[in-house]
């Protein structure tokens, strides 16, 4: 019996013991209470919440969102082809007609509620962290209302007003935030902004520029103010209806509101311009190649341009586990000099933009140059429906150039540093863009593989015998390596180093700031308000030109200052916003159909000429054109079904 | 020195010669119940090393002392003690040992009679296990077990894909090894040579087990030492697999002949020209021969083999079980890539240490080699299926691998290590187990015992793909478009710990002859770890070997994890009985986890049971036939520890997979993923089992019945909540213990067994049927009655209704199509496309359009819900097996058939077709023959007067959207109902005659085969009914294996 107690004894103590047993703590995580004792795990949340800011780089798939999680199309990492929201615009086509839609639909969402409240988390956890000082607290604290500015703007221009939540929410309360009104949600971001650059320190000492700076918080407030007083003031240009409306979700917003935040972005954009020590990156270039080259060292290596650059975002080598790279130069090479992976050659900018860019010969006037392909003043407004189905007959009337580039010869250092264009030269290549050839006879084949010998030389439909010889039109309608407007991306790529043939493997930074695009914002807003001054937006327009190797002046006209924008910025994402904005997308995107330019090569001559013909993009004419409904204006609140907040109109 | 081992030597001799100076000789005849002499049994004087074997002729001597009692044992008969007295003749009958293990059935943390079972347990004993032998364990248990749920998902050489489980329980069942919980280990790998019995936990009588015990119980016995002298066992067979089912493809010039078909049955156009078909059937070109892929890179029969060998021997105070087995099986492959080997070993001891204290010390060693293609078998078998018959693998006139039109890769290079690559798997597992048992002298009946166990599991994963180029099979050129490969390696290990340890009190007596009792009080800890390290390089520069440090410093990688378990239990059991005629059984656990919350961590589960054996009743005894009916009823608590650990934790992890944000050039500086919304109510799934069922045995045993009918509810299942937080709250809500489901089924086996004369024989049937029904989802509210309807996991609803287009049978004229329901193709309605064969949907709701408001719920699935939107696939709801056995003097044969029914596969018609359907993709099944088509291949389709030849199959059509034969209707959804004789093994045992010649005690020599012939549709014929599942799969993975195998028991 004593045993037996023993035994018991022993169980009893055994299950006593168990407590402690099963008592264990987590090996993989952070308590609270500790994680944030030491400055590098409260940068290591910050980076969390940076990964969350919804930047529209390379890694932006704006036909993310939808039914994705939330925030799914940023930092877009999984195999895709390459996006851009350029491809919704009249810059650019993706070379497999994937946006080439009847309706622009805009599925571009973003609902990251999530990131929000980890800011919220964030900005109500810092202050009861023991041992963090004043200074230190109010700069983080101000860096997450940076963050938090940019999430809302992200929202603000998608839904016009949101719930505005500031607060980590407990699950216990009520969680039915309404929707502020559209005016009340522009001066909540504003007022972030204004609480960021409170406290934002000027540098971060050698993190450079990709950690937020007083100077990218007043960059941001220019960029917000510039676009919620575009609303206020072209609202009226695509006016919607509907219980949005009525309640002032959406719109609501009068020309005093305008002309405020014009002020704003003015008042933000003058203490940049004015404090900030910026300046443009090589501002007086000798001549248009100097100005050239320097154009594209911008964006090829932004990191040699921080005199320039306000607020980028960096990357590593994503090849490996550390999926932190993007594609751009994987997705966009011209086929000619494409990488080993198997999609290449989807960026192709339109015949539309290339026809906005200044020859250096219009003396003051500022207006675009189309580029010349017909004889004796024939017309440059006419586009053939589709280049396949030209007979020998239709090809009078072309002017005939010996070499394909020397039709671009004149155009502005920024088109040779933003576009491959057939005959420009690329890593020492020549790139080929060719839709066809007229044989000696005068038969022509053009979209459709053939050959024909010619004393002792072959020539081809798309230049070249074998793929990798050309870089355009091939495939057209099937494939999507091929450019299918007769140019290429250049802008962005890296052309001195070559880049392994894997997705995620380039690490050129993306410049989310720069001082160029402040200083439009300035011009804009000035010709926009009552606000600013004339003659330094002026002086600003022209700083512009003047390092694209330019050197007359141009007048202060909203015409010069929104090509000017369209031609600085191309590509840079600003387009669909600024179509937006302003209220022009339902009226430019109208049925639009967007351009191609297909070089045929004519061999009936006795040496072979080149010879241009404009036509309509072959993906947008298969479509009958894209168009830009009023409603798109705004997208559709997400989850309407659980969350009671007022659709948009129209959805 | 000489002295003292002189006298050791006469201590020694001094019993010798005592006894021989007071012994009496007894003889006597040991007999088996058939009346046959038994040879070779052992007779004991007991509590010496005294003995003797019987003779030829059954007969013995024996000198004894008086007032000594024999043990008689042999294997396979009950030990028998017979005291001597004052007999000089002493006959024995030798009774067969397999009746009185059917009378004790291991339960949970002990045995017990099996007439006095309450709970819903079936057994099996070795000898039902290794009557039909094979490579996998589960493969011999199949068809066996009422309530096991058995299905074979692929042949692969060392593949333990089994979907099993009980009675159609979501949870798998956890497998219990000599007492202790091993779900690391995996039943098929156990090697069935070594195991005694099978027991099967079916209803609230495995809550004893607990914790993750929902999903039923199989406890597994492995063989234990005897008293007796050694006997040394041998078994062994080899043998060849087959395919039991691979579909044929046409060749090259047909295959373009069908394709010109089926471009004119779409467009009208003619796909290849009167010159191009002409090459492909002279086939004198290069690239347009025919070469059979499947037939050159499959073979036809793979080897298997298996070996063990045993001893097992002992006496009173000291006995032991060893064993050693080794199995390998080859693989399909034409390069015989895939190979799989097993070693075991296995040592058992049980020893007296002290009068009262036993311990029994078991020790396991496993290892494993599995070896394969660096990719797996279902991507090189997608590679064979669409490969061009066109070409070779190889450049004619080199080793250069060609590159395969049609095919993404060259399959002859994906099976060769030497230019793609391997797959490794080393497993390795030890299992140790000890335990002392000591008998309370006085305490009546009271016994304590403590276990302790420890595992040890290692897995080492390696992976190694080389590059190579490919080669122009035309101009021998090299093709740049497909990018040699940077060769890369992976090498990882797995490590697993887990240590048991148990306390056990036992308590068994009967009082004033009538009241039974007894109880078990058992505590119990569990500890488990485990640890993953993976290593990952590249060897861009060069490659030499497959050394991870030869690899290239900057593409070297590691990534590790670590894994703990913690689990603490007090669990007890209380059995009364009356006169083994009412009989009770209460049991609970109180079972603690380290997953969760405190206060959220301890679970409380009680069970109990009832049965009655009515046959024991006085007015029963009157009625001869029934010699036992017994009535029984269950019910209990279970609870799994579902969901993940530390859900309550509110803590900060890395975000992990690289992600970060880069503050500095060039370098990532690693998010902290912010905490998620906590749930500190997160607590254990319960599950409430009812089961009520009766036994029924009639005339003399020869007959049986069981039958069961069960029901589970399983409540608090994990779902996230969904109705109540708007998109804005920014957080996941965390899994929660919200939903419930339940299953109600039935189970039945009947048997019989007899014997006429020479001829004995058994036979028993068992079915299994069982649905499980949606009691509560989690889910946001319905927009409509129509999405209600539409939704196939709405509550209320049985698991498996899967939504369907109703075929009713096809069009047989162009014409008809004037007045058939218009397809919806993208929005555009419209019967363009439809040519005759073509399939006949009902327009359900009459519309006159047929989409996809058209389908019915009209097909069973085989899914089950993991959550979140994954599925996964599951057993049949009805399934059956049937067992003959018959013996025949020295002949003996065991049939087994396993069938299962109320499901149908699902096969994507893009898989069905063979994947010609986009061109360029070179097969096209030769079951395709049977079609519509038309007689001249270059009549106008659209031409009513056009004569067409009708066939099973519909018009092939290049591309098959906007036609009826592009929806899911029976032509694609199969019913897959199959019968199948599993297995069959005919022996026969040489006489005792041949046995005294070659010193043996049992020799028998067998044949038997796996897969022999399977009863179903005909046109799920090639894809196994039994194996095939899931979209894109159906007919891709690995074949099911019909096997032949002859084999040799050699007893010693």
């Amino acid at each position: 019996m004593k045993k037996t107690i023993i035994i018991l004894t022993l169980g009893v103590a055994f299950l006593m013991h168990s407590c402690d047993f099963l008592s264990i703590e987590p090996e993989n995580m952070i308590n609270p209470r500790d994680a944030f004792k030491n400055p590098s795990s409260i940068k290591s949340a910050m980076a969390t919440l940076y990964l969350k800011i919804p930047v529209e780089d390379f890694n932006y798939n704006p036909m993310g969102g939808g039914t994705m999680p939330p925030g799914y199309g940023f930092n877009f990492r999984d195999n895709h082809s390459g996006f851009s929201t350029s491809f919704y615009t009249d810059e650019s086509l993706h070379s497999t007609g994937t946006y080439a839609i009847r309706s622009i639909q805009p599925v571009g969402g973003y609902w990251d509620y999530e990131g929000i409240r980890n800011v919220n988390t964030m900005i109500g956890t810092l202050p009861a962290v023991q041992g963090l000082g004043e200074v230190d607290l109010n700069k983080y604290l101000s860096e997450c209302h940076f963050i938090r500015a940019y999430m809302y703007f992200a929202l603000a221009r998608r839904y016009g007003g949101v719930p505005l939540i500031t607060h980590v929410q407990e699950s216990t309360e009520d969680l039915f935030v309404p929707r502020s009104t559209e005016k009340d949600t522009w001066d909540f971001i504003l007022e972030e902004c204004d609480r960021a650059i409170a406290y934002l320190p000027a540098t971060w000492g050698g993190l450079g520029e990709k950690r937020a700076t007083v100077w990218a918080a007043y960059a941001l407030k220019s960029r917000v103010a510039l676009h919620a007083a575009s609303v206020a003031k072209y609202w009226n240009r695509a006016q919607l209806i509907g219980e949005a409306v009525e309640k002032g979700l959406v719109g609501g917003l009068t020309s005093a509101d305008a002309e405020e935040w014009y002020g704003q972005s003015i008042e933000a954009s003058s203490k940049i311009i004015e404090e900030s020590g910026k300046s443009l990156y090589r501002p007086t270039p000798s001549n248009p190649v100097e100005a050239a080259t320097n154009y594209q060292r911008i964006f090829e290596k932004p990191e040699d341009a921080g005199v320039e650059v306000i607020f980028c975002k960096a990357y590593t080598d994503g090849t490996t586990t550390l999926r932190q790279g993007h594609s751009t130069d994987v997705y966009f090479q011209p086929a000619q000099t494409r990488t080993s992976f198997h999609i290449w050659g989807r960026f192709n900018p339109t015949l539309d933009l290339v026809d906005l860019y200044e020859d250096y010969s219009d003396d003051g006037t500022g207006s675009s140059a189309k580029l010349v392909t017909r004889t004796g003043g024939g017309s440059e407004d006419e586009y053939v429906l589709n280049p396949g189905e030209m007979t020998g007959s239709s090809f009078s009337g072309y002017r005939k150039y010996d070499n394909p580039a020397d039709i671009f010869r004149d155009k502005d250092a920024r088109l040779h540093a933003s576009i491959l264009y057939p005959g420009s030269s690329w890593k020492s290549v020549d790139i080929v863009m060719q839709g066809g050839y007229i044989a000696p006879d005068g038969t022509p084949t053009v979209y459709k593989a053939g050959s024909v010998e010619v004393g002792d030389n072959t020539y081809y439909t798309y230049g070249g015998a074998t793929p990798d010889r050309y870089s355009g039109f091939a495939d057209i309608g099937q494939g999507g390596n091929f450019s299918s407007t007769g140019f290429s991306l250049r802008k962005f790529l890296n052309e001195a180093n070559s880049v392994e043939g894997r997705v995620l493997s380039s690490t050129t930074e993306f410049i989310d700031f720069r001082l160029a695009e402040i200083y439009l914002n300035y011009a804009e807003a000035t010709l926009e308000s009552s606000h600013g001054d004339d003659t330094k937006a002026a002086q600003y327009l022209n700083m512009i030109r003047k390092r694209a190797g330019h050197t007359d002046n141009i007048p202060l006209t909203l015409g010069n200052v929104l090509k000017e924008r369209r031609v600085e910025l191309a590509f840079e994402g600003h387009r669909y916003w600024d179509l937006v904005r302003r209220r022009e997308y339902h009226s430019e995107f109208d049925n639009r159909i967007r351009k191609s330019l297909v070089p045929v090569l004519d061999l009936t001559e006795s040496t072979p000429k080149y010879i241009f013909v404009r036509a309509n993009n072959y993906y947008d004419n298969d479509v009958n054109g894209m168009t830009f409904y009023n409603h798109f204006y705004y997208l559709p609140i997400p989850g309407i079904s659980t969350n009671n907040l007022v659709q948009n109109p129209q959805y | 020195m000489e002295k003292k081992w002189l006298f050791i030597l006469f201590c020694c001799f001094v019993p010798v010669l005592l006894w021989s100076q007071q012994t009496v000789t007894i003889t006597g005849l040991v007999i088996d119940e058939q009346d046959n002499p038994v040879i070779g049994a052992t007779i004991m004087e007991k509590g010496t090393q005294n003995g003797t074997i019987t003779a030829m002729d059954g007969t013995y001597s024996i000198n004894v002392g008086p007032g000594a009692v024999l043990v008689i044992t042999y294997i396979g008969y009950a030990t028998q003690e017979i005291p001597v007295g004052s007999n000089r003749v002493v006959d024995v009958v030798l009774l067969d040992d397999s009746k009185l293990l059917e009378e004790v059935v291991v339960v949970g943390y002990g045995v017990a009679k099996k007439a006095t079972l309450t709970g819903a347990i079936s057994q099996i004993s070795d000898e039902d296990i290794i009557s039909t032998k094979s490579v996998n364990t589960i493969n011999s248990v199949q068809g066996k077990i009422p309530g096991l749920m058995i299905r074979q998902r692929s042949g692969a050489p060392g593949s333990d894909a089994f979907l099993m489980n009980v009675r159609g329980y979501d949870a798998a069942p956890l497998l219990v090894i000599d007492g202790v919980a091993r779900p690391n280990m995996n039943l098929n790998n156990i090697n069935p040579n070594d195991i005694e019995s099978i027991s099967l936990l079916k209803d609230a009588s495995a809550s004893i087990y607990g914790i993750n015990a929902d999903g039923g119980v199989i406890i597994v016995t492995t063989k234990q030492g005897k008293t007796g002298k050694t006997k040394v066992d041998y078994s062994g067979y080899y043998g060849t697999k087959s395919p039991t089912g691979i579909p044929k493809t046409v060749d090259s010039y047909t295959l373009r002949l069908m394709e010109n078909e089926m471009s004119q049955n779409w467009s009208g156009n003619i796909l290849h020209t009167e010159d191009e078909l002409q090459r492909w059937k002279e086939g004198n070109l290069p690239g347009y021969g025919d070469y059979n892929w499947m037939d050159k890179m499959l073979r036809s029969y793979a080897s298997e083999q298996q070996h063990s060998l045993s001893a097992r021997g002992g006496t009173d105070k000291v006995s032991y079980y060893l064993s050693f087995g080794y199995q390998n099986e080859g693989g399909l492959l034409a390069s015989n890539i895939q190979n799989s080997s097993k070693y075991d070993f296995r040592a058992t001891l049980n020893a007296e240490l002290y009068k009262g204290l036993w311990t029994n010390v078991n020790f396991m060693a496993q290892h494993r080699d599995i070896k394969g293609p660096r990719l797996d078998f279902i991507w090189i078998y997608k590679q064979i299926l669409y490969a061009d018959r066109s070409y070779e693998p190889l450049v004619p006139g080199t080793d250069h691998v060609t590159k395969v039109e049609g095919a993404e890769y060259n399959p002859y290079a994906l099976m060769h290590e030497e230019i793609d690559g391997y797959t490794k798997n080393k497993n390795t597992a030890y299992q140790a187990t000890v335990d002392i048992t000591y008998d309370f002298s006085y305490v009546q009946g009271l016994q304590m015992k403590l276990l302790g166990a420890y595992d040890y599991y290692v897995n080492n994963h390696s992976n190694l793909q080389r590059g190579y180029d490919s080669y122009n099979f035309k101009t021998g050129e090299i093709d740049k478009t497909v990018p040699a490969a940077i060769p890369s390696y992976i090498n990882q290990y797995n490590i697993t710990r887990v240590i048991d340890l148990q306390a056990q009190l036992l308590y068994s007596n009967r009082f004033n002859k009538v009241h039974n009792v007894s109880g078990t009080l058992v505590g119990e800890l569990l500890k488990g770890d485990g640890d993953y390290l993976r290593g990952t390089t590249k060897y861009p520069d060069i490659f030499i070997g497959d050394f991870i440090d030869l690899g290239k410093e900057t593409e070297s990688r590691a990534y590790g994890n670590r894994g703990r378990d913690r689990k603490l239990s007090l669990l007890g059991r209380f059995n009364y009985n009356f006169m083994e005629k009412y009989m009770a059984e209460l049991t609970f656990r109180y079972d603690g986890t380290y997953k969760y919350a405190y206060g959220k961590r301890w679970v409380f589960s009680p069970a109990a049971s009832l049965g009655w054996r009515v046959s024991e009743e006085n007015f029963m005894k009157d009625i001869k036939p029934v010699s036992n009916l017994k009535i029984r009823g269950s019910y209990g608590m279970m609870a799994r520890d579902a969901g993940d650990a530390f859900q309550w934790y509110e803590g900060y992890r890395m975000l992990g997979s690289g992600l970060g944000y880069v503050f500095d050039s060039g370098s990532l500086t690693p998010g902290l993923s912010f905490p998620a919304i906590i749930n500190s109510n997160h607590t254990w799934v319960k599950t409430y089992t009812g089961n009520v069922g009766f036994d029924l045995s009639l005339m003399e045993n020869k007959y049986f019945a069981i039958f069961d009918v069960f029901q589970k509810e399983s409540k608090g299942e994990l779902a996230r909540r969904a109705s109540d937080t708007p998109n804005t709250f920014g957080g996941e809500m965390p899994l929660e213990n919200l939903n419930s489901t339940r299953i109600r089924g039935v189970e039945v086996e009947i048997g019989h067994t007899n014997k006429i004369d020479d001829f004995s024989y058994r036979v028993s049937a068992n079915m299994t049927y069982s649905r499980k029904q949606f009691m509560k989802v989690e889910r946001p509210a319905y927009n409509s009655s129509m999405e209600r309807w539409r939704d196939m996991w709405a509550e209320g609803r049985y698991i498996g209704a899967r939504w369907g287009f109703e075929d009713m049978g096809q069009y047989t004229h162009i014409t008809q199509f004037e007045t058939a329901p218009l397809i919806d193709r993208n929005g555009r309605y419209g019967n363009s496309k439809g040519r005759p064969g073509g399939a006949i949907i009902k327009d359900a709701n009459g519309d006159g359009r047929i989409d996809e408001n058209d389908m019915l719920p009209m097909y069973w699935n085989g899914q089950i819900d993991l959550g979140g939107g994954s599925f996964a696939e599951t057993n049949p709801p009805l399934q059956y097996g049937m067992t003959l056995g018959m013996q025949w003097k020295n002949v003996d044969l065991t049939m087994v058939l396993q069938g299962a029914s109320l499901f149908t596969l699902f096969t994507n018609n893009w898989d069905i077709w063979g994947y010609a359907r986009t061109f360029g993709r070179g097969t096209l099944y030769e079951f395709y023959m049977d079609r519509w088509h038309t007689k001249d291949p270059n009549a106008d389709r659209l031409d009513p007067a056009t004569e067409w030849v009708p066939g099973y199959w519909n018009a092939l059509m290049s591309d098959p959207s906007g036609t009826t034969d592009d929806l899911l209707s029976s032509k694609w959804i199969l019913n897959a109902n199959y019968l199948r004789l599993k297995s069959l093994e005919i022996g026969y045992s040489f006489s005792p005659k041949w046995l005294e010649a070659i010193r043996s005690e049992n020799v028998r020599i067998y044949f038997n085969a796996f897969n022999l012939l399977t009863f179903c549709n005909e046109h799920v014929r090639h894809l196994d009914p039994e194996k095939a599942e899931g979209d894109y799969q159906a007919n891709l993975t690995y074949p099911l294996m019909k096997s032949f195998n002859f084999g040799i028991n050699l007893s010693f």
